[in-house]
């Protein structure tokens, strides 16, 4: 499917207007959308990695998905509207680009996999442990093998990390 | 979703995700270090 005609209405838009005549503040909107990224793939990083039992193994693995779960998608909310406003800047660029797309195909995959599974099994990952005089407990029946969820951590990683080199690498193309 | 039926899925999804992931980015790295060679080259 071509998608050109996107990128040149992009390319057309006020958007574009805007973010080609202020080179300041296209730097600050890059900023943001560095600054967001970074915190993205450090929230992600450390569920993963508490997952793995890499890190934080003495904090229940349930306090650190419930707290990083917010940030990741406020960071998601930052990276895709100031990667809106990048975009246009460079829309006709972007259009023949392979690693724009790369990127554009991990973050969706990211994204639902966030949503789907990542989130599912790490909600019944072993180990879990609740906060103090919490009544919810998971039946064993419920429990996911440790290799499945170690398996889900590290996908989730390659496809991050995959996302963040893919940006990285649209600069260099 | 059963828990054994939500881990099967998970699994199967995960590696086929892995593999693909393998798949492209060694191309890119093959590519790069082609291309390498061939600016040693000239």
């Amino acid at each position: 499917m071509d998608l050109v005609f996107i990128f040149e209405w992009l390319d057309t838009s006020t958007l574009a207007d805007i973010s080609k005549a202020s080179a300041g503040v296209f730097a600050m909107v890059q900023t943001v959308h560095i600054a967001s990224m970074v915190m993205l793939v450090g929230m992600i990083l450390l569920g993963d990695l508490r997952m793995l039992n890499v890190v934080l193994t003495d904090v229940p693995s349930e306090t650190i998905i419930k707290n990083t779960g917010k940030w990741i998608f406020l960071a998601l909310v930052f990276i895709i509207l100031s990667g809106i406003y990048e975009a246009s800047a460079i829309a006709m660029k972007l259009a023949h680009n392979s690693f724009f797309f790369a990127k554009m195909a991990g973050l969706s995959m990211g994204i639902i996999f966030i949503l789907t599974l990542r989130g599912a099994v790490y909600r019944r990952a072993p180990g879990l442990v609740y906060p103090a005089g919490s009544s919810e407990v998971l039946p064993q029946s419920e429990i996911l093998e440790p290799w499945v969820v170690k398996l889900v951590a590290v996908t989730s990683l390659c496809i991050w990390l995959s996302v963040a080199a893919a940006g990285r690498w649209i600069g260099f193309s | 979703m059963t828990t054994k039926t939500l881990g099967t899925v998970a699994a199967c999804f995960s590696v086929a995700i892995l593999c693909g992931w393998g798949i492209y980015w060694g191309v890119q790295v093959k590519d790069v270090f082609e291309l390498l060679e061939l600016a040693k080259a000239q």
